[in-house]
């Protein structure tokens, strides 16, 4: 069981199910979301996941990709909590940072890294694509 | 240099006029869960010549480890951190480094908290760092 919630703690959740991925993304929207150098995304299955205190706020954007993307965030902090993307309903993509327990980030897929801000350092061995895998 | 910046969605923008005196990178449980991610950035910029330009942002308040308040700037609309204010430095607004519309250099940040750091995190070798707070 993972637990996580916003920064300020009116927002909490649990997530049962096993992971399927995680990825550091460094595109202007990440980066605009986190306020800081890359957004992470935990994508994991939907079942098992749920609110268990509080109620979050939704900001729907339209992605690159045509479809909306739902981003629920704390209304008293302001912290990113998770995304749901439009006709996918199998799966949630926490925002990994949100999570109690600190992620281990060493085995992350890199995104978007034509984006990446100078400095950041990927790990040589890291999957890294410069845009969206396909 | 005018620096502009702003949330996700657009609703609430700024612009600082003055020159940031640092750049940090904060590795604390905080500063994860504010980003959502792995650490904050921080640019610590003079008030003066800092104002908003479009919407208002919204304000939480939370009380640092010094035992002062620090006043966080975000969008009601989107969520976004954009600036903390701390109470003990008025002259001081702290631009949250990835709300800047350009891209930020982090190669000459400074890595503070990096007892916490996330395991996978790389700090660039010969930059300052400090595993709490600088004193």
């Amino acid at each position: 069981m993972r637990i996580g919630g916003c920064q300020c703690g009116a927002v909490r959740y649990e997530n049962a199910g096993a992971p399927l991925a995680l990825y550091a993304c460094h595109c202007a929207e990440c980066r605009k979301q986190s306020a800081s150098a890359f957004g992470m995304s935990l994508l994991v299955p939907r079942a098992g996941f749920r609110v268990t205190k509080g109620t979050p706020e939704f900001w729907t954007r339209l992605a690159d990709s045509g479809r909306h993307v739902r981003c629920a965030f704390c209304p008293d902090c302001g912290s990113r909590l998770w995304h749901e993307r439009e006709g996918i309903s199998e799966t949630v993509t926490i925002k990994a940072g949100s999570l109690d327990d600190p992620v281990d980030v060493t085995g992350a897929i890199h995104i978007w890294t034509s984006r990446k801000l100078p400095g950041v350092i990927i790990p040589a061995r890291a999957l890294q694509f410069p845009e969206e895998p396909d | 240099m005018k620096r502009t910046g702003g949330c996700q969605c657009g609703a609430v923008r700024y612009e600082g006029a003055g020159e940031p005196f640092a750049l940090f990178v904060c590795h604390c449980a905080e500063c994860r869960k504010q980003s959502a991610s792995a650490f904050g950035m921080s640019l610590p910029t003079p008030r003066l010549g800092f104002h908003v330009t479009k919407g208002e942002p919204k304000f939480w308040v939370r009380r640092g480890d010094s035992g002062l308040q620090i006043r966080c700037a975000f969008c009601p609309r989107c969520g976004s951190r954009l600036w903390d204010e701390p109470e003990d430095a008025p002259d001081i607004v702290v631009i949250k480094g990835g709300s800047l519309d350009n891209p930020v250099d982090m190669a000459n940040a400074i890595h503070i908290w990096t007892s916490r750091k996330l395991p996978g995190v790389t700090i660039p070798a010969g930059v300052k760092q400090f595993p709490q707070e600088p004193d």
